[in-house]
């Protein structure tokens, strides 16, 4: 009987042996990528590092210059936007899982917060454009910082409101059994329960904005000068880049790939601290 | 268990039941009002999108879906060949990165040996977090002369002498084109799609796996037989997550399209443009209303296609969960 | 139960048998034959090792780094343990049954015809009498000859265990290994699985886990009684229950340990 039926086995060994290769290939093939990617970014991005970097202004084709201007534009308006994003998101995420878990109002926003977090992030520009930048009649580092914004208070509402789930109802109880008001049992109970939980998927939310370009399009556009006044145009790393990383000249596209290796090296550290900073993934 | 709130207050004076009657009260408005404003924000977008695109809306009414002439000099707009090119790179992506995704998730759940499975999950996930304008830059600078000089040659010479699917790889090699921004796009989306495809197949029960290696199963068909059928909602779920990172993406493929409004053929080889890559490119430098708001409405469409992606992978998200609840 | 005309072939054989969860020490010094067409229980406390010893027959550990056996298991006289054993083949010819019921997501049709069309090329007409072969023989036919098209899970706990049941010997294994298999269900339940058990013995080897004694006494011929990976006393199960040998086994079978 056994030899009846060998060549099905052999079959499905092959099947299997086939496809086990099929596996690791495309497993070589994800970190071929990666690997190719960080390489090049490191490489090229190294050799473009020097304290002129910090120090200098973008400068026009064939002169020299860093990204001072730039570095300063994205650290004011990535710090601004979690600011601003970060109580909104936070608060409405404790709407969402200690006062509306059931609901129509509830669920309306949860859908719409589950809209907008997927919503194409150049679509967040061109809303900011057409209700910001018109009504002001110029772009400007404050329309930057509200683009930037309405990307993180997504993240945040989601993570909040799924970390304050994971709550156990226990603890809740054991609160008002003590005769803690609501809001003293949400804000030193179960919030700094899940505190772990929220500042991952905030820090996650920085470094996504950090790399965002398409927003700032729009709104900040960039500014090849020195300038933290929000009412004007300002400079940030990603705009600067695909300005740079465009353009046919050899010293721009040096400094755009030294503004990669910076954005990478932001990006992989605030993740990796997210990541150390409460064990699991959240998002 | 919800009996509580009503017993506790008589232990308490009144004025003390009062204040934090109040506080409660003002904690719970707080709250809803920051979520209000969450979700007025989130309708703004909607209206305002609508509001801005009204002009080129009312001026060339349903007709821009199908009107492939792009010409801003003539104040003349449909949105054929950005949607062809949003539609065709995002199909390009997911060919790729569907079937690579899935051969890395079997990987790391079912192959790779203890030590390997927790740092090469934390690498792919890694290559989701970098910021699409390095897949940009990296795609123009890096690959696209390699691709055009070593593979688009080859692709033409082996594929491209079949017949039908053959045209699709038949001009000339220039490196930048839909197929090179469909390529950048799959790498991109990987990730996301493999690690989603991961958690879900981490959640099949192992006894349910150990029931099919019980049966004589090969590692094969465990995961083809039994754990892609379990999982196949939040599996499809992943895909739709990662065709919806590939729709919208604007920077990754703004460098890599060639930014060409006009429909020259079907060879993936051509440049063309996705509706991204032409709000990037144009927007800032549209100067009629028309324009702007022709571009507006592209964003709109844009925003609709995601949308009812975003809602096809819900449904199917849910329909996951409502299983999962009855397989215990 | 009572019929012992049976004559005593031995069909799996431990001997200098050891276990180890990385360097736990789990199972030690094992030695056990077990009857072919008989029905065999592994009773014992919690972490006596008596899952431990049911999954290495069908090797099942080899799916997890870090556990390894050492010493002899043959099957059919065949080194069960060797680098070159065709797992596949092996766990055709010996099947298992868990703790709780695991429809695979397909309809009732396809759960019982999957594990036979791993190793079998049939005809619609033979896989169509396999699993009413299948489903007769885990009396579970009658429950759902209209309904084969409907999904696994749609059954109840019982029947889905039924079902697993029918799964394990539509191809045709010679050993049937039963993991605590009535652990998630209702007594009601339990009594058709046990009676389950007792028309399948002599068809094939049954090894039973149980925590349930009773359970033990009910279908088993032969018990083997496991304390700390040690197997600290085999025989029939009648003498177990009713003159045990070593005062330890008395102890746990009269409740006064365990």
């Amino acid at each position: 009987m056994k030899s009846r039926f060998s060549w099905l086995a052999w079959r499905r060994r092959m099947v299997n042996y086939t496809t086990t290769a099929l596996s690791l290939l495309a497993m070589a093939f994800g970190l071929f990528w990666l690997l190719w990617i960080l390489w090049t970014t490191l490489s090229l991005g190294v050799s473009g590092l020097s304290l002129g970097l910090f120090t200098q202004m973008t400068p026009p084709p064939g002169t020299e210059g860093g990204l001072a201007n730039a570095i300063v534009g994205s650290l004011l308006m990535v710090g601004l936007a979690t600011l601003i994003g970060t109580p909104i998101g936070i608060f409405s995420g404790i709407y969402l899982a200690e006062f509306a878990q059931h609901g129509w109002l509830g669920e309306v926003i949860r859908f719409m917060n589950d809209v907008l977090l997927s919503a194409p992030s150049i679509i967040i520009g061109l809303f900011v454009y057409t209700v910001y930048v018109t009504y002001r009649g110029h772009f400007s580092g404050a329309a930057g910082v509200f683009a930037l914004a309405l990307i993180v208070i997504p993240v945040v509402v989601r993570t909040t409101e799924n970390m304050l789930r994971l709550v156990p109802s226990s603890l809740r109880e054991a609160a008002f059994a003590l005769g803690a008001p609501r809001w003293h049992m949400i804000l030193y109970v179960t919030l700094r329960a899940s505190l772990a939980g929220v500042m991952t998927g905030l820090l996650l939310a920085v470094a996504r904005i950090a790399g965002e370009t398409a927003p700032l399009l729009f709104t900040a556009l960039s500014n090849l000068h020195w300038s933290t006044n929000l009412d004007q145009p300002m400079a940030s790393l990603p705009t600067v880049i695909f300005k740079f990383a465009m353009a046919p000249f050899d010293d721009w596209n040096r400094l755009a790939w030294a503004g990669v290796f910076l954005i990478v090296i932001a990006v992989l550290a605030l993740n990796i601290a997210a990541r150390t900073f409460f064990g699991r993934k959240t998002v | 268990m919800s009996s509580n709130s009503s017993s506790l207050p008589s232990e308490q004076s009144t004025r003390a039941r009062r204040r934090s009657t109040w506080s409660d009260v003002l904690f719970h408005r707080m709250t809803q009002g920051f979520a209000l404003l969450t979700l007025l924000l989130l309708s703004g977008i909607i209206i305002s999108l609508l509001w801005g695109a009204l002009p080129a809306i009312k001026h060339f009414g349903l007709s821009f879906l199908w009107q492939a002439e792009w010409n801003p000099p003539m104040n003349r707009f449909g949105a054929l060949i950005p949607v062809y090119g949003t539609l065709v790179t995002s199909a390009v992506a997911l060919i790729i990165a569907v079937p690579v995704s899935f051969g890395i998730a079997f990987f790391l759940t079912e192959l790779a040996p203890g030590w390997l499975r927790k740092p090469l999950g934390i690498a792919v996930e890694l290559l989701a977090g970098i910021p699409s304008i390095v897949y940009g830059m990296w795609g123009l600078l890096v690959f696209v002369p390699i691709f055009a000089k070593y593979i688009q040659p080859w692709l033409s010479q082996t594929i491209g002498k079949v017949p039908v699917i053959g045209e699709l790889f038949s001009e000339p090699p220039i490196g930048v084109g839909i197929l090179s921004a469909g390529i950048v796009l799959a790498i991109m989306i990987i990730p996301f799609i493999a690690s989603v495809m991961r958690d879900v197949f981490e959640i099949t029960p192992a006894i349910l796996k150990e029931s099919s290696y019980a049966l004589g199963s090969t590692r094969w068909e465990v995961i083809w037989n039994v754990v892609l059928p379990y999982t196949r909602v939040g599996v499809v779920g992943g895909i739709m997550l990662g065709l919806g990172r590939a729709l919208g993406e604007t920077m990754a493929v703004t460098f890599l399209i060639g930014n060409i409004n006009s429909f020259q053929g079907f060879s993936l080889f051509l440049p063309g443009n996705s509706i991204a890559s032409a709000l990037a490119n144009e927007f800032t430098e549209a100067l009629d209303e028309i324009h702007t708001s022709a571009l507006i409405e592209l964003g709109l469409i844009l925003f609709l296609i995601t949308f009812i992606v975003l809602s096809l992978s819900k449904l199917l998200l849910l329909r996951l969960a409502k299983s999962g609840g009855t397989q215990t | 139960m009572q019929t012992q005309q049976l004559t005593l072939t031995p069909q799996i054989r431990f001997q200098d048998f050891n276990f180890y969860y990385g360097a736990f020490h789990a199972l030690k010094n094992i030695q056990l034959d077990i009857y072919q067409g008989l029905v065999t229980a592994f009773i014992g406390p919690s972490g006596c090792g008596k899952s431990t010893l049911l999954r290495t027959i069908n090797r099942m550990y080899s799916l997890y780094p870090g556990q390894r056996a050492e010493g002899h298991l043959f099957i059919d006289d065949e080194d069960a343990l060797a680098s070159d054993v065709d797992l596949n083949d092996l766990r055709k010819r010996v099947g298992m049954v868990f703790q709780k019921p695991t429809p695979f997501p397909m309809s009732i049709y396809d759960n019982i015809a999957y594990g036979v069309r791993l190793h079998e090329r049939l005809s619609r007409g033979e896989m169509d009498a396999r699993v009413e072969w299948a489903l007769k023989k885990a009396a579970l036919w009658d429950e759902v000859k209209g309904k084969l098209k409907q999904e696994g899970t749609s059954l109840s706990g019982g029947q889905q265990q039924r079902l697993c049941i029918a799964r394990g010997i539509a191809v045709r294994p010679r050993v049937l290994l039963l993991d605590e298999p009535t652990s998630a269900l209702d007594p009601i339940s339990t009594l058709r699985i046990e009676e389950l058990i007792s028309e399948l013995r002599g068809e094939f080897t049954i090894v039973i886990v149980t925590h349930n004694m009773q359970q033990a006494a009910r279908v088993s011929d032969y018990t083997a009684y496991m304390y700390l990976g040690e197997l600290v006393e085999y025989n029939k199960t009648d003498t177990i229950f009713v003159k045990p040998a070593r005062k330890e086994t008395e102890d746990y079978i009269t409740g006064r340990f365990g």
